[in-house]
């Protein structure tokens, strides 16, 4: 029943392979080099001597230059005819494929607002939570084994291909592709968060569910129970307050209409100065109509209305938590299906 | 097969593996891209969804509700954004433009003539996320042509080699 949180950074961690690491370990480690870098080589305990600021590095856009466009066209061009020269008919298939760089790419799950299981079947669920424990276990160490490693980011590969460039332009030889360093990497996704459900809220949760369960269930059973069958209808008290909600309905409406028409008979006159008494009535009894029309429709929704008496006897649902034992913040699956049982005993 | 590769006006192997560490570190931002609009996309459709419970709170639980969704049976209408392809750079890009129909819905009369102004929040809320929805298609669909891409330039730099 664990959440998934946003996830807090989108940096991609790139855990390079032997060749890379192999390269990395001829770079000289100076201040210039990222940090993440320097901790490949030097370990994981190097800390850089000066704060180095990665805005002020000159970095080479990435950006395809026109020139760029054109040799793609030239080679998609050439690679279209050897592919109709060898009748080999490769379609690209739609979905993404595995890249040769071995690049992994993992679906990232839009963390959608998981609603609340609400399953009546609790073994299933049971079950289930179990099921998803073992899952998440694994998953923790998963990755934690993952936070161990070293890691590089793509500003580092930045760098990484900055450094290359530059090498290239001092016209050193044997300078090596940042594609054939990178070939053979592992790029990982980073994981969602895992929020962990609160234990009080979620035997809260548990609780509140058993008490509505109840609440249905003796409704439901209420015909069939002799007991009950008669129980709040037919006391004195609750007839008493049924009449007087009512006869309260009813006041309530004829002093409205009797307001309404003091306006028109008396008001008006008082407002404006002497009128005639005809129409002194008349005023009145319009106003008083106008009101009673608004009134009856309110007087409708409450005649219509149930008097319903909240049960007072006391519904299930697991003990309060008054009594300490859930105070150590733990959570038992087994008090619903408790809870269920003891309601059936009624 | 080489016959074509050695022709005079066709890029050396080393301009090739030189585009292919451009478009390798393309994609790696790309791909760093795409889980940042995803991530927009799912804050706004959170927020949205909590004006819409809201506004579920506020006009109670059958005012607001699938039940008050057309049906098959109810009147067609057109759809009141729509999106059309534009190719620019050869990579082609998804745009979004307002459909001038003229029976186009406003959602909100379904659930009633003076609706609570969290609904035009959520509303608002969740126009806004088709641009980010339409943005993270056009990554993808970047990512998608620089993988064809990388294929490509492998197949070519190993066939001249």
């Amino acid at each position: 029943m664990d959440l998934k949180g946003s996830l807090v950074d989108t940096n991609l961690r790139i855990f390079p392979s032997n060749n890379l690491l192999d390269y990395i370990k001829t770079l000289p480690i100076n201040n210039d080099v990222p940090i993440n870098i320097a901790r490949l080589v030097k370990g994981k305990t190097y800390e850089a001597k000066s704060k180095h600021d990665l805005d002020e590095e000159v970095k080479i856009p990435v950006h395809l230059n026109s020139k760029d466009v054109e040799n793609l066209n030239k080679i998609k061009a050439v690679i279209k005819i050897d592919d109709k020269a060898e009748d080999i008919v490769e379609e690209e298939p739609e979905t993404e494929k595995e890249p040769v760089t071995a690049e992994k790419k993992e679906e990232i799950p839009i963390t959608a607002e998981k609603t609340e299981e609400e399953g009546t079947d609790k073994d299933s669920l049971n079950k289930d939570s179990e099921k998803d424990d073992s899952m998440e276990k694994s998953m923790e160490i998963e990755e934690d084994e993952v936070e161990d490693e070293l890691y590089l980011t793509t500003s580092d590969i930045d760098w990484l291909y900055t450094h290359l460039q530059n090498q290239k332009k001092k016209g050193t030889e044997n300078v090596p592709y940042l594609h054939t360093l990178l070939e053979g990497s592992d790029i990982k996704t980073p994981r969602n968060q895992r929020i962990k459900r609160n234990p009080v809220l979620e035997a809260r949760c548990v609780k509140l569910r058993a008490q509505q369960e109840a609440r249905e269930y003796r409704k439901m059973t209420k015909s069939v129970d002799n007991v009950r069958l008669r129980f709040p209808e037919d006391t004195i008290s609750y007839q008493m307050k049924q009449l007087n909600r009512q006869l309260i309905a009813i006041g309530q409406f004829l002093i409205s209409i009797f307001a309404g028409f003091l306006f028109g008979f008396r008001g008006v006159e008082w407002m404006v100065g002497n009128l005639d008494f005809g129409f002194r009535l008349l005023l009145g009894v319009m106003c008083a109509l106008v009101i009673a029309l608004a009134e009856i429709y309110f007087l409708a929704k409450k005649l219509n209305e149930e008097l319903n008496i909240p049960e007072t006897t006391q519904l299930g649902g697991p003990p309060k938590f008054a009594d300490g034992r859930h105070n150590n913040y733990e959570y038992e699956p087994k008090v619903p299906s408790k809870a269920i049982d003891k309601e059936h005993q009624d | 097969m080489s016959g074509t590769i050695q022709d005079a006006d066709t890029p050396s192997v080393t301009e090739a593996s030189e585009l292919l560490d451009k478009i390798v570190l393309k994609q790696l931002h790309l791909m760093e891209e795409k889980m940042r609009c995803e991530l927009n996309i799912e804050s706004s459709i959170k927020n949205g969804s909590i004006h819409l419970a809201k506004s579920r709170y506020i006009m109670g639980q059958s005012a607001v509700s699938t039940a008050r969704l057309p049906t098959e049976s109810s009147a067609d209408f057109s759809a009141s954004t729509v999106c059309e392809t534009v190719e620019e750079d050869g990579i082609k890009q998804i745009k979004v433009i307002e459909n001038e129909a003229e029976n186009i819905v406003n959602p909100l009369r379904w659930f009633g003539v003076l609706v609570p102004q969290n609904m035009h929040k959520a509303q608002n809320i969740f126009q806004n996320t088709i641009n980010f929805i339409v943005e993270c298609v056009n990554v993808q669909v970047q990512l998608q042509t620089n993988l064809k891409y990388i294929e490509m330039l492998r197949q070519y730099i190993n066939s001249v080699n």
